[in-house]
């Protein structure tokens, strides 16, 4: 209906715009009233000026006046001054809606019932001040933010980018201060000269051998091997970078914070940067898009080798803090390679994912502890892990057989009731003199690699384990991907009845995804037991499905890059179960917020930040379909 | 000639799958009747915890029957719930995960009245009243939240890939635990103690049982009684029935399939706030994550009793309660295993399972939990 309007005449939508207010005023309270603007108001983002509840509300009102502008006027019928107009007057509603909320909460004493809405939080939105001032600065606020928010999107688009961008990437200096003042404080010149001389050596080679790639392999595999004993023979020499990081945090109460200053400086670096190298930028996009597709792959493998080599020094220059962060978001992946298989090749809803990371704990731990009571089998790690693998393909044909004739909803719920009853299982009295009940299992030994041991109190060791399997995880799925049985796979997944007509063994096919599934994610539980020492039937609650399941869906179902990003951006960023993520501030709304993306994801990105070609093609065939209707190409022959 | 190759590989189906299937069927039967009756013959085998009881050892005949009680009162309660998912799913085909926090949200908002009520004396003076008020707010609240759940999350995406509403629910159910909790506070809320009228026991047939429990049972009897009145008789009721044969062809009988499905959801809803106030009299504490778990079990219920079937869903909730509440003590005692109650939770679950092996329309389903085909 709103629409229409704009469509007609080039008249200015209030209704349209007021609505967006609307919803940015519902954001306010929201975002109040869940305790988010005060949980988040001691942390600084800069110093005494911005702290991070305000940047919420500040950035739901340039939300409301950059959207009220664009439904309010059609982007090519209204003028400057329109535009404006239209986002104050979005902002001004969410405003009132503000104030309304902040007269209730000012005159009444809610917190009995609403626990967040605290003596604190009034001030914080009364800027310390009375009720009026409350009320003047959320409507004056709103329709400045309003103004603003329109301007923005009046902006030349590389300004907005440069604008925005450079925002982010104050937000996100200001964030990694915890990273960011280790790697400073500990960066050696080894690690520099390792990068630099493995740089230029795959530059070298990509650019000469890029089509022998044994030649590339093997000159890369040297030196790397280099570089790690350049690395190792210059570790003691500090660079004395650690003025950095003294100059640009200051210790607050909330956690350190970037100084003005310092802000300053990385908002002018970052813009600039971003204007002057926008040239560069889209050459590089076209010459990119340019490429021949054998030429394409080629550097496709550069990449991976990039990342190869990265992979190999980058734990030596993070610190104990980022190597621990990644180690998770590792295992997670790990996980998620796992779960990637079951529901983004073979799309079979498994919700009790958790069981089988559980066996796999479980199953290393009893083997090899030496405090399990009754068995004292005390194998290695490498003698346990055949067992643990055993462990994974009996259960995942156990839970796989009764649920092969079921359809999805059926299959997630039953699948999720196996998870159930595993934690319950393993905690419960029946299997205590072999799990240990609610103790768990205690004094799971070190990995012995024979030159050198991994304890899991080494977090450097424990990240180059976990990268090595997450590494050989990533290469079987994608050498499942274009395989006899991942083409079955996919084949199931759009339409069973089809698949089995063509000949695909359903059984076999589903079984193997539960199968490989279970490994994958057993194996990331060995890790987990190793690299805690200790598992307890906690660890392996429901919301470890769900993360998992968050983690892909995020990421792009069926996509192996996309899982990867999504278990950067999920864990490493937001934290998975128990450990904060690098928003360490964000812990108490992990899970409101993985419900929020879940949400907005299934919304309006099915396909997920990085997906599979095929995947969202097939996503959003029914509005392909649709337009080519629409353009007539399709006869009514079609047969529903 | 692919006519001709069909049949062996049938034949592969039949020799794994179905033989693991019939190699549980029997394995779960066998468990089930030594684990009840024990092996009477064998001197040193299990014995049933029933056959101690009858021999005057074990737990007594009194306590059989409280258990009795309890699951019948514990799986009116499943029931109740279970008929929003079954009339969610019977309309629009996929597992609405966040009708857990539907229920949760009418029982912790409950608690706020009650707790008034309880602490102005209002809750003994005038304890229907006070009930009935408690249960008017629970049941608008989680038909607020039903409903507005479905207008934002679910109404998006009609035609979508099956899974994607389901994952989407998931997510809406994490979002409303967390936004109660942000809300409310994640502690426990000890809900007030029932009115006077309500404390102590009554005998019925002979059988002393709590009356919280009698009164969880008869509200629950009623609201059942009331809603298939609804859904068979009016016409709203009957707009619903055809919607959930078939939408199209409703739409083109004049149904407005918009505010039928949102009233399927102000139904369910309604129901699950009923069953909040039940749930939060009769355990007396309730917090954000009060929902997640009666909530999966009451989808259990309403696959167990057929989904999309109402009656089924009730009797699925029954069946559900009293198989969680007695199981434990009348199989797997039988077997030696320690502190049995703890396994009440995979019991409930093992019995989703196993009806769906045994029987994947439920007790009385109309639809298949095997893949139509067609």
């Amino acid at each position: 209906m709103a629409t229409t309007t704009v469509a007609v005449s080039p008249a200015f939508d209030a209704r349209a715009a007021a609505k967006i207010g609307l919803l940015g005023g519902l954001g306010y309270v929201f975002t109040s009233s869940i305790g988010m603007v005060e949980g988040l108001g001691e942390k600084n983002v800069i110093d005494p000026v911005l702290s991070l509840g305000y940047t919420i509300l500040i950035a739901i009102g340039l939300w409301a006046g950059h959207r009220g502008a664009a439904v309010g006027l059609s982007a090519d019928r209204g003028s400057v001054g329109g535009r404006i107009l239209a986002g104050g007057m979005a902002g001004v509603t969410g405003g009132l809606l503000a104030s309304g909320y902040l007269i209730w909460i000012n005159t009444f004493v809610v917190r009995d019932v609403f626990t967040s809405i605290s003596p604190t939080l009034i001030d914080l939105l009364n800027l310390q001040q009375g009720l009026g001032t409350g009320i003047v600065v959320a409507i004056g606020a709103g329709a400045a933010l309003g103004m603003a928010g329109a301007g923005i999107g009046l902006l030349a688009p590389l300004m907005r980018r440069a604008l925005l961008g450079s925002f982010l990437w104050v937000l996100i200096v200001g964030f990694l201060e915890v990273v960011m003042s280790q790697i400073l404080r500990e960066l050696d010149l080894g690690v520099v000269l390792a990068f630099v001389i493995v740089g230029v050596a795959a530059w070298i080679l990509m650019r000469n051998f890029a089509d022998r790639r044994h030649v590339l392999f093997g000159g890369l595999l040297g030196a790397l091997v280099g570089g790690v004993f350049i690395a190792r023979a210059f570790s003691e020499v500090n660079l004395g970078l650690r003025f950095i990081p003294d100059f640009a945090y200051v210790a607050r109460v909330g956690g350190r914070a970037l100084t003005l200053p310092a802000a300053a400086i990385v908002f002018v670096v970052a813009f600039a940067i971003t204007v002057l190298f926008e040239g560069r930028r889209r050459a590089l996009r076209e010459r990119i898009t340019a490429l021949e597709p054998a030429e394409r792959q080629r550097w496709a493998y550069g990449l991976v080798a990039a990342f190869i080599g990265v992979g190999v020094f980058l734990p030596m220059i993070l610190g104990s803090v980022l190597n621990e962060l990644l180690s998770t978001t590792g295992l997670f992946l790990l996980m998620a390679l796992g779960l990637n298989i079951v529901i983004g090749y073979a799309g079979l809803l498994d919700l009790g994912y958790v069981a089988f990371f559980a066996v796999g704990a479980y199953t290393m731990a009893i083997l090899t502890s030496t405090s399990v009571r009754g068995i004292s089998l005390e194998l290695t790690f490498w003698e346990a892990l055949p067992f643990v693998i055993l462990a994974a393909v009996i259960a995942g044909i156990l839970v796989g057989t009764p649920v092969i004739g079921m359809r999805g909803d059926y299959l997630a719920i039953v699948t999720l009731g196996f998870g159930e009853i595993a934690r319950i299982l393993f905690l419960s009295e029946w299997f205590t003199p072999v799990t240990g009940g609610a103790l768990g299992v205690t004094k799971i030994p070190s990995i012995e690699l024979g030159f050198y041991t991994v304890a899991g109190t080494d977090t450097q060791g424990i990240l180059y384990m976990v990268l090595a399997f997450v590494a050989i995880a990533a290469l079987i799925s994608w050498r499942l991907y274009d395989s006899r049985i991942g083409r079955s796979w996919m084949a199931m997944r759009e339409d069973e009845q089809v698949a089995e007509t063509m000949g695909v063994n359903i059984v076999k096919a589903k079984l193997l995804a539960f199968v490989m599934g279970a490994i994958l994610a057993a194996v990331g539980g060995a890790l987990f037991a190793v690299k805690f020492g200790t598992i307890f039937p906690a660890s392996f609650s429901i919301i470890v499905s769900i993360t998992v399941l968050v983690v892909i869906i995020v990421g792009g179902m069926g996509s192996i890059p996309g899982v990867a990003v999504g278990a950067l951006v999920m864990i490493g960023v937001l934290g998975g179960r128990n450990s904060p993520g690098l928003l360490r501030e964000f812990s108490e709304f992990k899970l409101l917020i993985y419900g929020a993306i879940l949400l907005y994801m299934m919304l309006k990105r099915p396909e997920g930040l990085l997906p599979s070609k095929q995947r969202s093609r097939e996503l959003h065939q029914a509005e392909a379909l649709q337009d080519v209707w629409l353009r007539g190409e399709i006869e009514e022959e079609e047969e529903a | 000639m692919s006519l001709l190759k069909l049949p062996q590989r049938a034949g592969f189906r039949f020799s794994f799958v179905d033989s693991f299937l019939w190699a549980v069927r029997i394995g779960a039967l066998v468990f089930i009747v030594v684990g009840i009756f024990g092996t009477p013959g064998i001197p040193g085998g299990p014995v049933g915890s029933l056959a101690k009881t009858l021999s005057g050892e074990g737990v007594s005949g009194e306590a059989w029957r409280g258990l009795v009680v309890t699951g019948l009162a514990q799986g009116s309660m499943y029931g109740m719930i279970a008929l929003g998912y079954s009339m969610v799913y019977g309309v629009l085909g996929f597992i609405n995960f966040a009708h857990g926090e539907v229920f949760m949200s009418g029982a912790l908002v409950s608690f706020f009245v009650a707790d008034s009520f309880g602490s102005s004396g209002f809750w003994d003076s005038q304890p229907v009243l006070a009930l009935g008020l408690t249960m008017l707010v629970a049941m608008t609240t989680s038909t607020i939240v039903a409903v507005l759940t479905e207008r934002i999350a679910y109404r998006p995406l009609r035609g979508a890939p099956r899974l994607i509403p389901l994952i989407t629910s998931i997510g809406m159910s994490f979002f409303l635990q967390y936004t109660f909790r942000g809300l409310f506070g994640g502690g426990f809320k000890a809900f007030p103690q029932a009115p006077e009228a309500l404390q102590g026991r009554a005998t019925i047939f002979g059988v002393e049982i709590l009356k919280t429990q009698l009164a969880v049972i008869v509200v629950a009897a009623v609201s059942m009684v009331v809603l298939y009145q609804f859904v068979s008789r009016t016409r709203m009721g009957r707009a619903m029935r055809a919607i959930a044969e078939d939408r199209e062809i409703a739409a083109l009988m004049g149904v407005n399939v918009n505010r039928v499905i949102s009233l399927t959801f102000a139904v369910g809803g309604a129901m699950a706030g009923i069953a909040g106030v039940l749930w939060a009299l009769l355990f007396r504490q309730v917090y954000f994550l009060t929902g997640f778990l009666p909530g999966i079990k009451a989808f259990t219920a309403a696959v167990v009793g057929g989904i999309g079937n109402m009656a089924g869903a009730y009797l699925g909730g029954l069946s559900l309660g009293l198989v969680e509440s007695i199981g434990p003590l009348l199989v797997l005692d039988g077997w030696g295993i320690p502190a049995v109650s703890q396994l009440k939770d995979v019991v409930a679950f093992s019995a989703l399972v196993l009806v769906l092996i045994y029987r994947p329309t439920g007790l009385l389903g109309e639809r298949l939990a095997v893949e139509e085909r067609g």
